[in-house]
């Protein structure tokens, strides 16, 4: 009877399928296939259709044609761009290093014993669980030329003779869209750095105590080192999140003023949708990506030395 | 070589009694061992004394200054951690340098310092690892070392062996006690395992619930254990507790009577033990002071039931049925004793243990 199976087309059919379904890979394909599909359908097809874009004089509702890199040579050009570049990498800068000091300061004394850490801890998570765009407009509000509640208060208390202009002037209005974008992103880096710290063995802060570590010593020669990983981590994701930025300053300040807050992301948005010009558009954001590539790239390669 | 002492030291966590009344001089050289079944408090105790935990009462000299509020730098000790722990980062020789470094050594001292130590433990070879490529046994040694190096005046160990295989740990037992021949630096050594306890100490504190219950040699502790608590834990096999043998007075003689079993008290025990006549009390035989006997008319002659037979090698233990309980005897590799047989057991009447029922104290 088995036999018979075997040695019938059915029973070889199955044989020979099942011995190249084994085959290393086939089957760890297959099972991957439907998610491939989907990243290639959501993440790679938009990406490589704003590349082409950027090589083409595309307007919206009007098929544009093949324009080689003439996007890019005109942004070359243009004070603008440049000065979008300069704000992108101060803004980048800027809150990073700020939020990186002040969540790793924050994550460090949260991490300590005392009464009521649980509630505290979980205050800190509120910036991060606003939605960004609910939170940008509250800001709008607290920055607004008239009805600003800090130039309220400080009036009131006499501390200031003419409001502040928050959003106005281009100094302020930089420096207001930083201090929301790392009033946003402090949690992150303090809850993913907190967990880091719980996993650090609290014996080698005992056996450091009875070597003779200071406070100082034990942070520069044990915690330092080992939360490096995941710190680098942290402010890798970071630095994308904030170099990709568009949200909080289309709604402060949609780039202005005069410019001084346009960051890549809002200047493409501006020239292709507000302004119709796909085409230059994609090629502004085009610029986003080799940097947020190499940070990755020196970040994966750190991780692959420590490891 | 330093004297600790503590003196009616306390902790409480909370509600916790975790350590209570706790008075103990350990001398200068001495190992010390602190033994006792989990959550008795003897890590707590061991904290204490290193200055990383606060104490609720009591004080502890070191060297006759009182160290209550000194900072575990300045208490001059080393501690071995339970999990080693050795920074994950760094290498077995900077892992053994870091106290020199703190202390400002000179570099070639701290250089010289390390290899010496380090080839006195066998891991010179190691110096340039990290603790990850080592093996357990390896970063045993590593965290030893680490606390050798330094040169304390007091040592102390945290179950430093308890996370290694068996084998090893016998052998790593042996390399503690040479090193404190050696050194001869006052340690003090926690730990479950009543064995490691036995062959280690010069003197043994066995702790209960946060208490002393006794503190003396090993083999004091074994032949005189002050209470029913710690006859239980020292030894092993596990000594036989006789519930409710009665010590009955016959022509001016004591004997500890149970269903099946009648065995003469020594008359060294009379005088303890007169005032319980007629009454009951806890009977303790140790499994190794129950032989094979041959008359059963000897004093100390039990006939028993043998209901399981183990053999160890150099004993076999016997699970065997004496009126209707259960004991445990330690016979000889020579006995040709077999399951579900009669076997004349003879007990070892000097070494025959009587409890209070109530308090549980020894009697004699
Ligand atoms: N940090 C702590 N907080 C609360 N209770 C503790 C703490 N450390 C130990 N205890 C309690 O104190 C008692 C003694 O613990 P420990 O000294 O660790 O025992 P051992 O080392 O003998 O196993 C236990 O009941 C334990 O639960
Ligand atoms: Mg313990």
């Amino acid at each position: 009877m088995s036999q018979e199976i075997a040695s019938s087309g059915w029973g070889r059919f199955r044989a020979s399928s099942a011995d190249f379904l084994h085959r290393k890979g086939v089957m760890g394909f297959l099972f991957t296939l439907p998610a491939d599909i989907i990243l290639l359908l959501l993440l790679a097809y938009p990406f490589v259709l704003g590349i082409w874009l950027s090589f083409t004089n595309t307007i919206i509702g009007r098929s544009g044609s093949f324009v080689g890199l003439s996007n890019y040579i005109s942004l070359f050009h243009s004070n603008i761009f440049w000065l979008t570049a300069f704000n992108t990498v101060f803004y980048t800068c800027v809150a990073v290093f700020f939020k990186l000091i002040l969540g790793f300061g924050l994550a460090i004394i949260l991490n300590q014993d005392f009464k009521g850490k649980g509630l505290i801890r979980a205050i800190v998570l509120l910036p991060w669980i606003v939605p960004t765009a609910l939170s940008a407009i509250a800001f709008w509000w607290i920055f607004d030329s008239n009805f600003s509640c800090i130039n309220w208060l400080l009036l009131k208390i006499g501390l200031l003779k003419t409001p502040i202009d928050f959003l106005g002037n281009t100094i302020n209005a930089r420096l207001s869209v930083v201090l929301v974008n790392i009033w946003r992103g402090i949690p992150f880096f303090t809850i993913g750095l907190m967990a880091g710290l719980q996993t650090i063995n609290q014996s080698l802060y005992e056996a450091a105590d009875i070597d003779g570590a200071t406070p100082w010593v034990k942070f520069k020669s044990i915690t330092l080192p080992l939360i490096m990983p995941l710190l680098s981590v942290i402010t890798t994701f970071s630095i994308i999140w904030t170099f990709a930025d568009f949200q909080l300053i289309w709604i402060l300040t949609r780039g202005g003023p005069d410019n001084a807050t346009h960051i890549f992301g809002t200047l493409s948005f501006q020239r292709a949708i507000a302004g119709g010009h796909l085409g230059e558009g994609a090629a502004i954001s085009a610029f986003i990506f080799p940097v947020l590539f190499i940070s990755v790239l020196i970040t994966s390669k750190y991780l692959k030395r420590e490891n | 070589m330093a004297e600790v002492a503590l003196h009616h030291v306390g902790k409480k966590y909370g509600d916790v009694q975790a350590v209570e009344d706790f008075t103990l001089t350990i001398q200068h050289g001495e190992f010390m061992v602190f033994v006792g079944p989990s959550g008795c408090g003897k890590t707590t105790t061991l904290r204490m004394i290193a200055g990383l935990e606060e104490i609720t009462s009591g004080e502890i000299l070191i060297d006759g200054r009182k160290v209550n509020h000194l900072p575990p730098k300045d208490r001059d000790i080393a501690m071995v951690f339970q999990n080693y722990a050795l920074y994950p980062h760094m290498t077995v020789f900077d892992n053994m340098a870091f106290g020199l470094k703190l202390k400002k050594m000179p570099r070639d001292e701290i250089e010289q310092r390390v290899r010496q130590t380090a080839g006195m433990l066998g891991i010179l070879d190691f110096l340039k690892r990290k603790p990850r490529e080592l093996s357990g046994g390896q970063r045993q040694r590593v965290a030893l070392g680490r606390a050798i190096v330094r040169t304390p005046k007091v040592y102390l160990f945290d179950e430093p062996l308890s996370n290694l295989d068996a084998k090893l740990r016998v052998q790593m037992r042996l390399e503690l006690k040479k090193l404190h021949e050696k050194m001869n630096t006052t340690s003090i050594y926690v730990t479950h395992d009543q064995i490691e306890a036995m062959t280690m100490g010069d003197r043994i504190v066995v702790m209960k619930d946060g208490r002393i219950q006794q503190v003396g040699h090993p083999l004091e502790i074994y032949m005189h254990p002050r209470n029913r608590f710690v006859a239980g834990f020292i030894g092993s096999p596990t000594m036989n507790f006789i519930e409710g043998a009665r010590i009955e007075k016959e022509n001016g003689a004591l004997f500890s009577v149970t269903k099946g079993m009648k065995l003469p008290i020594p008359k060294t025990h009379f005088e303890a033990l007169a005032p319980y006549a007629g009454r009951e009390i806890v009977l303790g035989v140790r499994p190794e002071d129950l032989s094979e006997g041959d008359d059963p008319n000897a004093p100390g002659a039990v006939k028993a039931y043998v209901e399981v037979v183990q053999p160890v090698g150099n004993q076999i233990y016997i699970d065997v049925k004496v009126g209707d309980r259960n004991l445990l005897a330690a016979i000889s590799p020579q006995s040709a004793v077999k399951v579900k047989e009669e076997i004349l057991l003879k007990a070892r009447l000097e070494n025959l243990h009587f409890f209070d029922p109530e308090s549980e104290k020894a009697l004699v």
